[in-house]
């Protein structure tokens, strides 16, 4: 033990400095409400937020937390049509170690974690701050976007690259006990559009103030009457010409009623992506084919 | 009444004092933190070949989330200003991110060999901070678990022994004697403080973590109605094995469920007492090596198993090790060290027991003060009660007469 009294009282100082900003993080993270983190952690922690950051224990610990829930992939065209390839990331059959496949399965995640959707028609007229933190927001999500592209098509001799995020959802207890189905059922997957929760919205119509602070984290499940998307674009890229009925495979939040032709299933489905003329001509796409 | 508050007041306050001191400044043996220090090297070892394995992919120009992208997730040009910091967010060269990188790879392997340990771990642990603030978007527990071990390690003198500096600290003090840079850059194995603030800290971080696990758990349904295993091992993308059939046995599955959220929720309590510690240690060892072998995360329940060792008391991992001597100690110095930890202890644990002593007498005293009065009350009564029954006699002897 120090012997020092002053040197035993400088490091306890240290210590529970450091003890502060390990347990504030996880704190702030599940004390923040629809107004953000309670007050009083949030000053608690402000005095060791920025060594807690650098040092990495700025961390929330909610391991299959709150739920576990359904997984995030990332679907890749490489190429013209003509000689189009197409990806999964991660893919197990061609990511080994595990490690490096789990690398990828957390990007995959953090690329839908970091969706944001296109900036809402009239905000910026409505609420200019809120438009410009929803567009930082945004364009963080398209500049990941675009990274993973260009990483993709680096990897392919410049070739062009459509992205689409797919939800591989998981099978609802009672109807997997019923009747199971393989995990990698087509019906499991569903692709997340691009677009706005509400295509019904008119464009000269304001959006709700509560929407547009506080935006959904996920794309909303449609309802299970909704026609499909008449976005020709997405309709081109992801063929919507199967049907399920919402809520009979995937779990309540995942009653998509839109599906994408299942081309081929190699123990994987293998979702073919369809580019349409306009896209590949112009080299963009909007909808849930990103093309760079 | 305010000298005796102001008394059971200054008691309390040094008791809780020495108390602090004896929980984070008692010297403990560097055993446990050499072991976890080669585990944690390996594993940091594996997950920097595996950064190597597609550096380019990983860390280079055209790596998946490239390096100007990656400081800007975090330099406030998206809205979220963090002190993360990587200089490998300017490294665009391939030739100088292998030369880094090989560095990083050099280095770790000196940690985990035991290698300049004092140079080579806080180094190590360097390197992570970089790599994983470089790395954002592809992380998870494992990187959490390795660099907050290789942090608390890098604290304590954990290449003292099972490490090639143990054996040149053996060599060197042959030749040239036991100088204070040979001390300090190859310490001996012996009890230190900072080996205790390292376990400390590293215990504390665990129950930190299981609690905020557990109550992120308790906000959500499954984890309640004992679904959430049945989630968990169904998610395709995790599963090692088929597992699918654990649908048919709803029961075992929601008994999994509740029995972790618990676990981790009252793991911050229940591992400190003697007595429910090995339970609490086996059911983490069970969820981890359930994790590890079903939910393909054989790297993250292997560091988690591992970590928790830290609850572990050192004469248990000598008997496990087969040798006493590991922590009784193997020179003359550190049993002599070790005796006077011992006898340190021993007279704290004198002074604690004396003021215990002290307060008791007190009560005591008190006790024989509030006795001697009541027998005084009773007595005066008794004198009263016969005083009273001498009157009233006289009294009927008058009216009698």
């Amino acid at each position: 033990m120090p012997e020092s009294r002053r040197l035993r009282f400088f490091f306890s100082f240290l210590i529970i400095g450091h003890l502060l900003a390990v347990v504030t993080a996880p704190l702030v993270v599940q004390s923040r409400g629809s107004i953000g983190a309670a007050p009083i952690v949030t000053t608690l922690m402000s005095p060791v937020q920025r060594y807690g950051e650098f040092v990495y224990v700025d961390r929330g610990y909610a391991f299959f937390a709150p739920d576990p829930g359904p997984n995030h992939l990332i679907q890749a065209a490489i190429g013209p049509a003509e000689r189009r390839i197409e990806k999964r990331i991660p893919d197990l059959s061609t990511m080994w170690p595990r490690l490096k496949y789990h690398r990828h399965l957390m990007l995959a995640d953090y690329f839908n974690q970091s969706y944001e959707f296109p900036l809402p028609p009239n905000l910026a007229s409505e609420d200019a701050e809120a438009a410009r933190q929803w567009q930082m927001r945004r364009s963080r999500y398209e500049e990941l976007r675009k990274s993973i592209a260009d990483h993709l098509s680096a990897r392919h001799g410049g070739d062009p690259v459509l992205l689409a995020r797919i939800r591989h959802n998981l099978p609802q207890f009672i109807a997997f006990q019923n009747q199971p189905i393989p995990l990698t059922d087509p019906r499991l997957y569903e692709v997340l559009p691009d677009r706005l929760p509400s295509l019904n919205i008119p464009p000269d119509q304001t959006l709700p103030a509560a929407r547009v602070t506080t935006p959904a984290e996920s794309v909303p499940p449609p309802s299970a009457d909704r026609e499909p998307s008449t976005d020709k674009q997405t309709r081109a890229l992801f063929q919507f010409d199967l049907r399920v009925p919402a809520g009979s495979w995937t779990s309540p939040e995942a009653g998509n009623p839109e599906r994408f032709r299942v081309l081929a299933n190699n123990g994987y489905p293998n979702f073919q992506l369809e580019q349409n003329a306009s896209a590949e001509g112009d080299g963009q796409a909007a909808g849930d084919g990103d093309a760079t | 009444m305010i000298d005796r508050l102001r008394q059971i007041l200054t008691e309390y306050f040094t008791r809780a004092i020495a108390g602090w001191d004896q929980f984070w400044f008692t010297p403990q043996w560097p055993h446990l933190l050499a072991i976890l220090r080669i585990g944690c090297g390996l594993m940091l070892l594996y997950s920097h070949l595996i950064w190597a394995a597609d550096l380019s992919g990983f860390m280079g120009p055209d790596a998946w989330i490239g390096p100007e992208l990656s400081g800007r997730l975090h330099d406030g040009t998206f809205g979220y200003n963090d002190a993360g910091f990587s200089y490998l967010w300017w490294v665009e060269s391939s030739s100088l991110l292998w030369l880094h990188h090989t560095l990083v790879i050099l280095v770790t392997l000196a940690m985990t060999v035991g290698f300049a340990t004092r140079i080579t771990v806080p180094l190590a642990w360097f390197f992570q901070i970089m790599i994983i603030h470089r790395m954002t978007g592809m992380l998870f527990g494992l990187d959490q678990i390795v660099t907050y071990m290789t942090m608390y390690l890098a604290l304590a003198p954990c290449g003292s022994i099972f490490s090639v500096d143990a054996w040149l600290r053996g060599r060197l003090a042959e030749r040239r004697g036991d100088s204070g840079a040979i001390a300090w850059l190859l310490p001996g194995t012996q009890p230190s403080v900072a080996a205790g603030v390292a376990t400390r800290l590293l215990q504390i971080h665990l129950c930190v973590i299981y609690l905020f696990g557990g109550l992120a758990k308790a906000r959500g349904e499954t984890w309640w109605d004992g679904t959430a295993v049945y989630y968990a091992l169904v998610s395709y993308e995790y599963q090692s094995f088929d597992l699918t059939w654990i649908v048919n046995w709803p029961r075992l599955f929601s008994f999994l469920s509740l029995l972790t959220l618990f676990w981790e929720i009252f793991y911050v309590a229940l591992v400190w007492p003697r007595v429910t510690r090995p339970i609490v240690l086996g059911m983490a060892m069970m969820v981890h090596g359930g994790i590890a072998l079903f939910l393909g995360m054989m790297t993250f329940g292997s560091m988690m198993m591992l970590a928790n060792l830290i609850f572990v008391p050192p004469p248990l991992i000598a008997r496990l090790l087969g040798s006493g001597d590991a922590v009784v100690g193997s020179t003359p110095e550190s049993r002599e060290s070790d005796l006077e930890t011992k006898i340190a202890d021993y007279e704290r644990r004198k002074a604690r027991l004396r003021s215990k002593e002290a307060l008791y007498r007190e009560r005591v005293d008190r006790l024989k003060r509030r006795e001697q009065k009541i027998k005084d009350l009773v007595d005066r009564k008794k004198k009263l009660d016969n005083e009273s029954d001498d009157q009233l006699g006289n009294e009927s002897d008058l009216d009698l007469g």
